[in-house]
C-alpha cells in the first residue's frame, strides 16, 4: 500500500475536459502534501497508524465541501455522494466502482449473487470469487447517493480480496478499467453457478409432486386419472412434511413444477452478439453463431469528431476476410480433383487390360477413390464442417469471405468500451484522442438483428428495421426502440484524462432524485421508472475522493469517454 | 457426455417455429419473421446445460421435405410444434409428423410444443387443443419425452422449452424409467443396486452416514447436510418403512429415492450417479471407463501399485462374509456378480493360487492372483479395478516398473540388476513327463497327484516369496507341448525373467531335450535355473555329450537343484529362483561368460606399453623427419650462397 498522495504524482490532474477539478484540486494540493509528510513517516509498515490519520482526513473532508454544495441551490434537494480514496493507482478502480454503484440493475444483480452466497450452505462458491463479490457489495452500498454529507472511504478491503485473484492489483502501476470491470463481471458469472444437484435435497422431495404425464403448461399443473392414485400415495410424505415448516423451501422458479434448474437470476450485463462468415464465392454460410458478451468493446475512428453510433456501426461493419478458407470450397474443390482422379485411374484400368496385377492395383485404388468421393459428396450435403479424418483435402486459394457481427441479445445494462490504444509503425502504442460524442438516450436498433436474417455474404445480416407506420417523430421512434428493447439511457461515464502510459482515471454519474438514500435511518424508496422524455436526474464528477455536481453538457460535451454504461429502457 | 446437441424444430406452416427461434434468441417478440430462419448456435453459457446447441428451423413446404429429412437425420432431437388454437395442426402432429419420424427409422426423442398458449381460450369445447388429447397420444408414442405448452409472444415458457430439449438428448428419461407402469426399467435398477453394492464400505447392506456422506462427495462434488439426509430419510420411511434402518438407507430405500427423483422429472441427478460410476447412454460401464488409455513403454511391465493391493485386501475383507480369511464359492460369486465375472475360467482359478485346506482362496492367494493378471494381462485388472469400484482413478491402482534400471536392451540389460519390482514371470521348461505341473503346483502349495496327466495347454501358477525380509510373487508359467514355439519367439522371452529348464533325473532321455533346446535356441541372455526333478526315485546318468553338473559348469552356472515334490524335497529352490530375479547377473549365462576377460589388470599394462611404444616411435620419426629437412634447406642454402662467389671469381 502507498500513501494516496505519491499516487497523485503518477496520476496526473486532467486538464482540458475537467475544468471543474481543476479549482478544487490546487486548493487540495497543500493539504495532500501536509498528508504526505505525515504519511511518509508510517506508509508502509503501520497499518494502524495509516488507518488513524485517514480517519482524519475524513473529518477534514467533512467540513471542506459545504461551501461548493451550496453553489447548486437552484435544486431543492442536496445529494451528497461518496467519495473512494486512491490507494496507490486505484483510480481506475474507483471511477469504474462510482460507475457501477449508479447502476441500480446491477446493485439488484450484486444483492442476489451476495443473497446467494449467503444462503449456500455447501459453500459451492469459489471462496475468492465470493469474498470479492461480497466487499464489492459492501463498497457498492456506501456508494449511494445521500442527501447529506459524507466522508470518502477506503475500498481497501476489495483491494485485499482483489489482489487475490492473482495479477490483480498486485503491481503499482496503473490498470485498465475495462479490465476491472470484466474480471468483477466474470467473478459475479462464476457465484451463480448451479448447486442444487443431490440426491439429498428433502425440501425438493417434499416441495414437489411427481409428474405424471410429462406437460408442462404455463401455470397450471396438470394431473390425470391415470396418474392419479399414484399421485395420492406420493403425496403422503410430502403431507407429513408439512408439518415442519423448516424443510420446505419456497418454489424459486415459480413455475409449474420444479422439474427444470434454470438459473435462479440472470445476469443484466449479459448480452448476445450474432456472427457470421460467409463465403463471396460459393455463398456458404455456417451457422450464425451467438456469442455472449458482457460489454462491447469499439474501436474509435481515427478522427477529430465521431459519435457513439458512428463507434458502433463501425463495430457491425462488415469486414472482408482474405485469409479465411472457406470449408465449403474446399471440400466441393477436393472433391473436383477426385472426381478427376477417378476418371483419369478408369482410363488408365481400360489400357490395362492384359496386367492383371496392375489392374488388381487400380481396381482397389479406384474402390478407394470412390469411397472418398462418397463421403465428400455426403459432406458437402450435410456437414462441411465435418472431420474428414483421412482424406486429403485440396488448397484452393483462399476466396473473399465476409464476417460481420450484430447484437442479437440486447443486455439490460449495456457496456460500451472505447478503445483508444492505437499502434504506431515504431511498435509503440499512443491514444487516440478523438472526441466522441455522446446522448443521453442511445438507440442501437440499427445495430441489432431482427425477425430476418440473411446469408448473404455481401448483405448485413439484419437490414434495417421496418419502421412502423406513423408519425417519424422522435419520441415514436424512441417508443418503437423501446418496444424491441434497444433504447438505452446513460447512467455513468468512465473517462481518461492522459495519455496512453499515464493518465487519470475519472467518473460521471447520472444520479435519479429516488436513489437518494435519507440518512435519518429510512432507506430510500425503489427507483422508479422515469419517463425517458423527461430526465430529472441529476450528473456528478467523482475524481477519487473529489466529488462535484455537473450539468448534463458537460457529461455530452466531454468527448474523452472510456468506459459508457448505459440501461435499458 | 456430449458437447453440443442439435435441436430440430418441425410443425406446420404457421405454428411459430421460427418465432419461437427468435424469441429465445432476443428474449423479445417479433411480429415480423422471416419464414425460415437459418441455423444459429447458442454459446453454452446462456443454456443450463452448459452445452453449445444449435437449432435448426425447418419449413413444412414438401420442396423442402429432402432438407428436413437431412436435417432430422443429424439432428439429437425434434421438437414437433402445433399451435394450440389451430386444431389441424395438433391433428397433423400425430397424423403426420410423429408416423414421419417413425418411417424414417429416425430414434429421436421428441418434444411436443403447443405454441400459442396465450390464445387459449378459458372457455373449453372451443377450438383450443385439450390435455386430454395429448395424453393419448403420449402414450402411444413412447419418443415422446414431455409436452411443453409455451407462448411466443408471451414469452412464456420459450428458454423452457429449449432446456427440456437439451435434456430429453442429455438425461433421457426413457432408458431409466417406464411411465406407463410407473416403475423402474430392469437395467437401471440393476445398475443402481450395483452402485449400492460399491457405495456399502463395510458390507452390512445399509448405507450409513459416513458412506452416504462419500456417495454424496463422490456423485455430486459437495459435503452432505445432515438436516437434509434426515429429511430425505423421512421421507423416503414414510412410504417405504423397509427402505430404511436405524443405520441407514439399505438398497430398497435407495432404489426408492431415485424413483423420487424420476418420477419429479429431476432425470438428471439419476444420471448424474450413473455416470459418475461409469455407465454410459447404454446403461452400460463405458469402455474409456473400464480400459483408459494407458501406456507401457518398452522394457516395462506393470503391477499392482499399493494403492491398488491395499483396495483388493479391503475388497476382499468386505466380502469375506463368514470371517474365514478365505473365498468359499458363494463369496467368489457374489464379489464377481459385480462385474461379468470370474475372469480366469480357463486358468482352473482357484488352483493357479494360493487355497486354504478346502480349496479357498485365502487373501495372500487373492492378492497373488491379482498381481499375476496384472503382469499378464494389465487391461483386466483395470476393468476389474473399475468393476468393484476403485475409488479413485483405476489406473493409480496400478503402476509401472522397469524390466531393468539401465534401460537398454540386449544382454547388457540384465547387468546392472537394481530391480524395484515385486512380480516376476518365470518360464518352466521341459521334457514331456518332466514333473513340471509338479513343480508348479507344488509352487501354490497343492497336493502332489499320484497320476500322471500330460499338461495339454499353458498353465499357470502363483504364489509369494520372501527373499531377505521381502515378499516377491513368482508367476510360474508352463506350456505344455509349445515349449518350443515360446522359446523361438523373442517377445515372448522379453517377459520372461528366468528361465526354469527341469530335468527327471530317473529319465536318462531328459536332460539332452534341455540341452538341445539351449542349442537351438538362443537363451543365453535369460537368467536360467536348472532343477533336476523326481530325487526320490533312482538316479540315472544322462545321456548326451556332457553330464548336466559339467554342463551347468561350463555355463558357470550352478549345478543342478534336485528337488523330489512327491516327498516334499524341494530344497528352497523357491527362494533360489526369487533370488535370481533379485540379481539376473548371477545366473544370466551371457554375462556370466563374457564377465572375466573384459577389462584385465594385463590387457591395461598391455594397451598401455603398445600406446607408449607407440608415442616413442612417432617421436622418433618426427626427430628424424626434421632432420632431413633441415639438412636439405641447409644444403639448398649453401648452394645459394656459393653461386655469386662463383660470379665473383
Amino acid at each position: 500500500m502507498k500513501p494516496t498522495t505519491l499516487k497523485r504524482n503518477s496520476c496526473f490532474e486532467p486538464t482540458t475536459d475537467a475544468q471543474p477539478l481543476a479549482g478544487c484540486n490546487n486548493k487540495d494540493r497543500p493539504r495532500s502534501l501536509a498528508l504526505a509528510a505525515s504519511l511518509s513517516v508510517v506508509s508502509l509498515v503501520a497499518l494502524g497508524l495509516l488507518m488513524s490519520s485517514i480517519r482524519e482526513d475524513d473529518s477534514e473532508l467533512d467540513k471542506r465541501p459545504s461551501k461548493k454544495r451550496k453553489q447548486s441551490k437552484k435544486h431543492f434537494r442536496k445529494i451528497y455522494l461518496r467519495g473512494l480514496y486512491n490507494l496507490g493507482n486505484t483510480c481506475f478502480m474507483n471511477s469504474t466502482l462510482q460507475s457501477l454503484s449508479s447502476l441500480s440493475e446491477f446493485n439488484t444483480y450484486l444483492g442476489n449473487c451476495v443473497g446467494f452466497i449467503m444462503q449456500d450452505k455447501q459453500a459451492s462458491v469459489d471462496p475468492i470469487d465470493s469474498a470479492i463479490a461480497i466487499q464489492l457489495k459492501k463498497v457498492l452500498d456506501q456508494l449511494k447517493p445521500y442527501n447529506s454529507r459524507i466522508a470518502a472511504i477506503s475500498p481497501r478491503d476489495l483491494i485485499n480480496s482483489l489482489s487475490k485473484r492473482g495479477r490483480w492489483m498486485s503491481s503499482k502501476n496503473e490498470q485498465d478499467a475495462q479490465e476491472l470491470f470484466q474480471m468483477l463481471s466474470s467473478t459475479l458469472n462464476a457465484t451463480r453457478r448451479e448447486t442444487d444437484a443431490s440426491l439429498f435435497n428433502s425440501g425438493f422431495l417434499s416441495g414437489s409432486a411427481p409428474i405424471e404425464n410429462a406437460i408442462f403448461s404455463p401455470g397450471t399443473t396438470i394431473c390425470k386419472t391415470e396418474g392419479e392414485l399414484s399421485n395420492r400415495n406420493e403425496s403422503k410424505p410430502g403431507s407429513s412434511l408439512n408439518e415442519q415448516p423448516h424443510y420446505q423451501s419456497p418454489s424459486r422458479h415459480g413455475s409449474p413444477s420444479a422439474s427444470y434448474r434454470m438459473p435462479p437470476f440472470s445476469n443484466p450485463l449479459l448480452g448476445m452478439a450474432a456472427s457470421r462468415i460467409a463465403c463471396v464465392k460459393c455463398g456458404y454460410t455456417a451457422a450464425i453463431r451467438h456469442f455472449t458478451f458482457d460489454n462491447l468493446s469499439l474501436t474509435v475512428p481515427m478522427v477529430r469528431q465521431t459519435t457513439i453510433e458512428e463507434c458502433l456501426a463501425m463495430y457491425t461493419i462488415i469486414d472482408q476476410l482474405h485469409d479465411f478458407k472457406c470449408q465449403y470450397c474446399t471440400v466441393s474443390v477436393t472433391l473436383e480433383q477426385n472426381k478427376k482422379t477417378i476418371k483419369r485411374r478408369e482410363a488408365e484400368l481400360a489400357s490395362a487390360g492384359d496386367n492383371p496385377k496392375k489392374a488388381a492395383k487400380l481396381t482397389a485404388l479406384l474402390a478407394k477413390l470412390q469411397s472418398q468421393q462418397a463421403r465428400l459428396q455426403s459432406a458437402l450435403v450435410n456437414n462441411p464442417e465435418e472431420d474428414l479424418k483421412d482424406i486429403e483435402l485440396a488448397n484452393p486459394s483462399p476466396g473473399i469471405s465476409t464476417k460481420q457481427t450484430m447484437i442479437a441479445r440486447t443486455p439490460r445494462i449495456l457496456v460500451l468500451h472505447l478503445s483508444r490504444s492505437i499502434f504506431l509503425p515504431t511498435g509503440d502504442a499512443a491514444k487516440n484522442p478523438a472526441h466522441v460524442a455522446v446522448q443521453p438516450l442511445l438507440d442501437i436498433s440499427p445495430f441489432t438483428t431482427t425477425g430476418h436474417i440473411s446469408k448473404n455474404a455481401s448483405k448485413p445480416i439484419s437490414g434495417p428495421p421496418e419502421i412502423s407506420a406513423g408519425l417519424h417523430s422522435s419520441s415514436s421512434s424512441y417508443a418503437e426502440a423501446k418496444r424491441r428493447n434497444c433504447l438505452y439511457r446513460l447512467c455513468a461515464v468512465v473517462l481518461h484524462a492522459g495519455n496512453h502510459n499515464s493518465g487519470h482515471f475519472y467518473a460521471y454519474r447520472r444520479v435519479s432524485l429516488e436513489s437518494v438514500i435519507e440518512r435519518r435511518g429510512e432507506s430510500a424508496s425503489e427507483p422508479a421508472q422515469l419517463l425517458y422524455e423527461n430526465d430529472s436526474a441529476r450528473w456528478f464528477m467523482i475524481s477519487d475522493t473529489e466529488t462535484k455536481e455537473i450539468p448534463l453538457s458537460t457529461v455530452l460535451s466531454s468527448g474523452q469517454s472510456y468506459l459508457l454504461f448505459y440501461e435499458r429502457l | 457426455m456430449r458437447d453440443d446437441i442439435r435441436i430440430v424444430l418441425v410443425g406446420d406452416g404457421g405454428v411459430g417455429k421460427s418465432t419461437l427461434v427468435t424469441a429465445l434468441i432476443k428474449e423479445t417478440f417479433i411480429v415480423n419473421v422471416q419464414s425460415v430462419v437459418p441455423e444459429v448456435t447458442i454459446p453454452p453459457e446462456v443454456t443450463p446445460e452448459n452445452v453449445t446447441t444449435h437449432i435448426i428451423d425447418t419449413s413444412s413446404k414438401g420442396e423442402d421435405q429432402e432438407v428436413l429429412e437431412t436435417e432430422l437425420r443429424k439432428a439429437n432431437v425434434a421438437c414437433i410444434v402445433y399451435a394450440i388454437d389451430d386444431r389441424s395442426s395438433f391433428q397433423r402432429v400425430h397424423e403426420y409428423w410423429l408416423p414421419l419420424l417413425r418411417l424414417q427409422g429416425i430414434n429421436l426423442p421428441v418434444i411436443l410444443v403447443g405454441n400459442k398458449v396465450d390464445m387459449r381460450d378459458e372457455d373449453i369445447g372451443h377450438a383450443a387443443v385439450l390435455e386430454d388429447e395429448v395424453v393419448p397420444i403420449m402414450n402411444e408414442y413412447r419418443e415422446i419425452e414431455v409436452c411443453v405448452e409455451c407462448s411466443a409472444k408471451a414469452l412464456l415458457n420459450v428458454s423452457e422449452l429449449f432446456y427440456f430439449a437439451q435434456k430429453a438428448v442429455l438425461h433421457p428419461t426413457r432408458p431409466l424409467y417406464d411411465a406407463r407402469d410407473h416403475v423402474m426399467k430392469p437395467k437401471c435398477t440393476e445398475a443402481l443396486i450395483r452402485i449400492f453394492r460399491l457405495c456399502d464400505t463395510d458390507g452390512d447392506g445399509v448405507l450409513n452416514d459416513a458412506e452416504l456422506n462419500e456417495f454424496q462427495r463422490k456423485c455430486f462434488n459437495t459435503p452432505l447436510q445432515q438436516r437434509e439426509l434426515e429429511g430425505v430419510k423421512e421421507i423416503v420411511k414414510a412410504s417405504r418403512p423397509d427402505g430404511v434402518t436405524d443405520i441407514g438407507l439399505n438398497v430398497q430405500g435407495f432404489l426408492y429415492l431415485h424413483l423420487l427423483f424420476i418420477q419429479r422429472g429431476r432425470v438428471e441427478t439419476t444420471w448424474m450417479v450413473l455416470r459418475k460410476f461409469g455407465y454410459g447412454d447404454d446403461l452400460g460401464l463405458r469402455e474409456d471407463y473400464l480400459c483408459p488409455d494407458f501406456d507401457v513403454p518398452p522394457d516395462c511391465c506393470v503391477e499392482l501399485s499399493p494403492g491398488g493391493y491395499a483396495f483388493l485386501t479391503e475388497i476382499f475383507k468386505r466380502y469375506d462374509a463368514d470371517g474365514d480369511s478365505a473365498f468359499c464359492p458363494e463369496e467368489l460369486e457374489n464379489i464377481f456378480s459385480l462385474s461379468p465375472g470370474i475372469p480366469w475360467k480357463h486358468g482352473k482359478f482357484p488352483e493357479s493360487t494360493v487355497t486354504n485346506a478346502a480349496g479357498y482362496v485365502t487373501l495372500e492367494g487373492w492378492l497373488a492372483q491379482w498381481s499375476m493378471t496384472t503382469l499378464l494381462d494389465h487391461k483386466q485388472t483395470l476393468a476389474y479395478l473399475a468393476y468393484f469400484g476403485f475409488p479413485a482413478d483405476i489406473r493409480d491402482g496400478i503402476c509401472i516398473a522397469s524390466r531393468d534400471s539401465s534401460g537398454s536392451s540386449g544382454p547388457r540389460k540384465r547387468r546392472k540388476g537394481k530391480m524395484q519390482r515385486n512380480v516376476f514371470l518365470c518360464y518352466v521348461v521341459g521334457a514331456a513327463g518332466s514333473g513340471k505341473t509338479s513343480l508348479i503346483r507344488a509352487f501354490a502349495k497343492k497336493p502332489f497327484l499320484q497320476d500322471y496327466v500330460p499338461t495339454t495347454r499353458s498353465t499357470t501358477t502363483v504364489n509369494s516369496v520372501d527373499v531377505k525380509g521381502s515378499e516377491k510373487y513368482l508367476v510360474m508359467q508352463e506350456f505344455g507341448p509349445y515349449d518350443t514355439s515360446v522359446l523361438q519367439s523373442r517377445r515372448q522371452l522379453e517377459f520372461c525373467d528366468l528361465l526354469v529348464m527341469a530335468y527327471d533325473s530317473s529319465d536318462p532321455n531328459s536332460f539332452s531335450y534341455l540341452a538341445n533346446l539351449r542349442k537351438n535356441y538362443s537363451l543365453d541372455s535369460v537368467p536360467v535355473i536348472f532343477v533336476a526333478t523326481k530325487s526320490d526315485l533312482d538316479y540315472v546318468e544322462q545321456r548326451g555329450e556332457q553330464p548336466p553338473d559339467i554342463y551347468c559348469r561350463e555355463l558357470k552356472l550352478n549345478a543342478p537343484v534336485y528337488v523330489s515334490v512327491k516327498d516334499s524335497q524341494i530344497a528352497n529352490v523357491f527362494q533360489r529362483m526369487a533370488a535370481i530375479t533379485r540379481s539376473p547377473q548371477s545366473a544370466t549365462p551371457a554375462l556370466l561368460l563374457s564377465r572375466p576377460h573384459a577389462w584385465s589388470a594385463t590387457k591395461i599394462i598391455g594397451v598401455t606399453a603398445l600406446a607408449g611404444v607407440g608415442l616413442v616411435s612417432t617421436f622418433a620419426v618426427y626427430q628424424a623427419l626434421k632432420y632431413w629437412w633441415t639438412s636439405i634447406m641447409h644444403s639448398r642454402a649453401s648452394s645459394s650462397y656459393s653461386i655469386p662467389r662463383r660470379n665473383e671469381l
